[in-house]
């Protein structure tokens, strides 16, 4: 039996007690203090630019590269994302991070045909990792490298490009 | 970003104000510790409801338009208010003395009142700071919302982020009244999930305060349940769930507490924000439902208070109604959706086929159990929730006529009920055999527990209350009462509690 000092509520109260000390303390040191000291350290970045870099898929060079599509391209733009897998064929997530922009999603099997359907002047093609060039670029397309040894950048079509040859005319 | 951070509390007090006055409209009379606890979900709730019909009809979702639209519906209930306040006679329990004996004594409220305001400050610095950097707030919640005020219409959401238009709009259209009035560069916008922290714990001391739960045990209960990591993480990541648990609590609480102390207004208060959970999340209504239901059928079959069934059910089913409609209008089921997470809407889908097919293997629910029992007794992450509430439980067994009172009934209800539902979400969504089913429920079955997570907090300390008046002098007394509530007059303090609260 519980004694008349020890009373259920005073217990309850201590219990309680230890359990917000114990709270408080797993707080601080795996939340708040490690949260705080990050955003501190980009305490003068946008808005978008903190989800890039502290959400796990994008990080310091996919939020770089991000930012660089945002100063070469304009609030009307349409984007072609040729990615078929990783954080580049999240349409939900790009669309994020590169609003008002219309992003396009062009993973099928015909991608010439999928880019020619979206040719216009505001119209780029996403090539954001080094590999092989996304297939189907039209003829003229112009090129704006964001880093020329890695090849990856953007192909600005225009409306009166030609898309017989696929990756000709591209620098 | 001084400006921006100025526009986005402004329109927190424009939303909490609008809150107030249909929280003082529909009670009449309250303490103004209880009308901050409702101000933000009401108010932000129920404009964004408003704002919602109106686009559907075909207005234009501009800040011209959502301002007017906010000076109306503040006018409105103002007026409503007042007419209301001069229907009440005055009576020797202003709201000021109310407080005062509600929170204990003047240390318990110092200490309780900087702890607590340190600890939101806290979570408010980091959800701003942190931006929308978590999967489903970024595709989802935010995105949404910006679609909406670029497109300045409901409809315009279906083409921004995932799902569709198959998830409710409160919070997107909060997210869009603050992009609309100040670009939502800070972002602003993610100041609202912390405050659904706030006013939940706010209304859940009360509610422990209402029922002679000690202030000392009361203040600590509120600071475990703010203090818990997932709680607290879920006040700044951006996701929906703490705000749809938060209002369905509070729903609950104001419902049970209408229930037991005979409160028409105070029930048409809970089917309201019962309704705003509706209007949250998309399974709010098979919270809802069987939420309302059960406190009808235990006031009525188990004789425990009295309900009012249409005061009740009329705001749940006028908020609900035309959402449900819309959402049934406008449903889809993309796989790529669901792949990336809309996993609610796939489990309510099948909701019924699940059933129908004999349900899941019982390997699965004792798989569910399993792993949410390893993360519930890792400090990480659930913090100290399962040892103290298994211990409170325990203790409870030494408190006097602890089952016997009639608020406990509703609260075992409903902890049940929002126990059992999460699971048998996850148990229709395995039957899918989704490759990554572990990894779906590690990640996300703690958000569905949030709702269960306060309710079983609210029961595991509603169950000990103070043997005598002498062991908490400061529990809520009758007008001209000298020497406070007996330990025998349960019902009195009830009647009581109606109406200095009514």
């Amino acid at each position: 039996m519980l004694g008349r000092r020890l009373s259920p509520v005073k217990l309850a109260t201590a219990i309680v007690l230890l359990g917000v000390l114990l709270q408080v303390y797993v707080l601080y040191s795996d939340y708040l203090s490690p949260w705080g000291r990050r955003i501190w350290d980009l305490r003068a970045r946008t808005a978008w630019e903190r989800s890039g870099l502290l959400s796990p898929w994008f990080g310091a060079e996919r939020t770089e590269f991000l930012g660089f599509i945002r100063s070469e391209t304009s609030s009307d733009a349409v984007l072609i994302f040729t990615e078929r897998s990783g954080p580049y064929s999240w349409r939900p997530l790009l669309q994020y991070f590169l609003f008002p922009r219309t992003v396009v999603n062009c993973t099928d099997a015909n991608l010439t045909a999928c880019i020619e359907s979206e040719l216009g002047d505001g119209v780029f093609v996403v090539h954001p990792e080094r590999g092989p060039e996304p297939e189907g670029i039209p003829l003229g397309a112009r090129f704006i490298p964001y880093r020329a040894e890695d090849r990856t950048g953007l192909y600005q079509l225009s409306g009166h490009s030609g898309s017989e040859e696929p990756g000709a005319g591209v620098p | 970003m001084i400006a921006s951070l100025l526009v986005g509390l402004a329109v927190v007090v424009a939303l909490s104000v609008f809150g107030v006055q249909l929280a003082r409209a529909i009670l009449g009379r309250s303490t103004w510790l209880e009308l901050l606890g409702l101000a933000y979900p009401l108010g932000s709730g129920v404009l964004t409801w408003l704002l919602f019909l109106l686009s559907w009809i075909g207005l234009r979702m501009t800040a011209l338009s959502v301002a007017a639209t906010a000076a109306f519906a503040l006018a409105g209930a103002t007026w409503a208010a007042e007419v209301r306040r001069k229907l009440i006679l005055q009576s020797a329990s202003d709201s000021r003395r109310g407080i005062r004996e509600d929170t204990g004594g003047t240390s318990a409220r110092v200490g309780l009142g900087l702890a607590f305001a340190v600890l939101m400050l806290a979570a408010l610095v980091i959800s701003v700071g942190r931006s929308y950097a978590a999967y489903d707030a970024m595709a989802g919640w935010a995105l949404k919302g910006y679609g909406i005020a670029a497109g300045g219409s409901v409809l315009a959401g279906r083409d921004w982020g995932m799902w569709g238009l198959n998830y409710p709009l409160n919070i997107m259209l909060q997210v869009a009244t603050f992009r609309l009035f100040g670009g939502d560069l800070l972002p602003e916008s993610k100041l609202l999930f912390p405050l659904y922290l706030a006013s939940v714990c706010l209304g859940i001391f009360l509610f422990w305060r209402r029922f002679r739960v000690a202030p000392a045990l009361a203040a600590l209960g509120l600071m475990l349940i703010a203090t818990n990591p997932v709680v607290f993480i879920h006040a700044t990541n951006g996701y929906a769930n703490l705000p749809f648990a938060a209002v369905l609590t509070l729903g609950v609480l104001t419902g049970i507490d209408g229930v037991a102390s005979h409160d028409q207004p105070r029930q048409f208060l809970s089917g309201l924000l019962l309704g705003i959970g509706v209007w949250t999340r998309p399974e709010g209504i098979l919270y809802a439902a069987p939420i309302a239901a059960a406190l009808v059928a235990i006031a009525r079959i188990g004789r425990k208070g009295k309900v009012f069934p249409l005061a009740l059910l009329s705001p749940l089913l006028g908020l609900s109604i035309p959402w449900l409609l819309f959402a049934g209008t406008h449903y889809e089921l993309d796989p790529v959706w669901i792949q990336q997470g809309d996993t609610a809407v796939l489990a309510i889908t099948n909701l019924l086929k699940g059933i129908s097919a004999g349900g899941a293997r019982l390997s699965t629910l004792y798989l569910i159990v399993r792993l949410f029992l390893e993360r519930a007794l890792l400090p990480e992450n659930w913090g100290a929730y399962l040892p103290v509430v298994a211990l409170l439980f325990a203790l409870s067994a030494f408190a006097r006529r602890t089952w016997a009172r009639r608020e406990i009934l509703y609260l075992v209800a409903v902890s049940v009920i929002t126990i059992v539902l999460p699971v048998a979400l996850y148990l229709v969504l395995s039957i899918h055999g989704l490759p990554d089913f572990v990894l779906v429920l590690r990640r996300d079955f703690d958000r569905a527990y949030l709702p269960a997570y306060f309710m079983t907090n609210v029961l595991a300390i509603t169950l000990l209350q103070p043997r005598t008046h002498d062991q908490d002098p400061s529990a809520p007394r009758r007008p001209g009462s000298q020497s406070g509530m007996s330990a025998g007059s349960e019902e009195a303090h009830l009647d009581e509690v109606g109406r200095v609260w009514g």
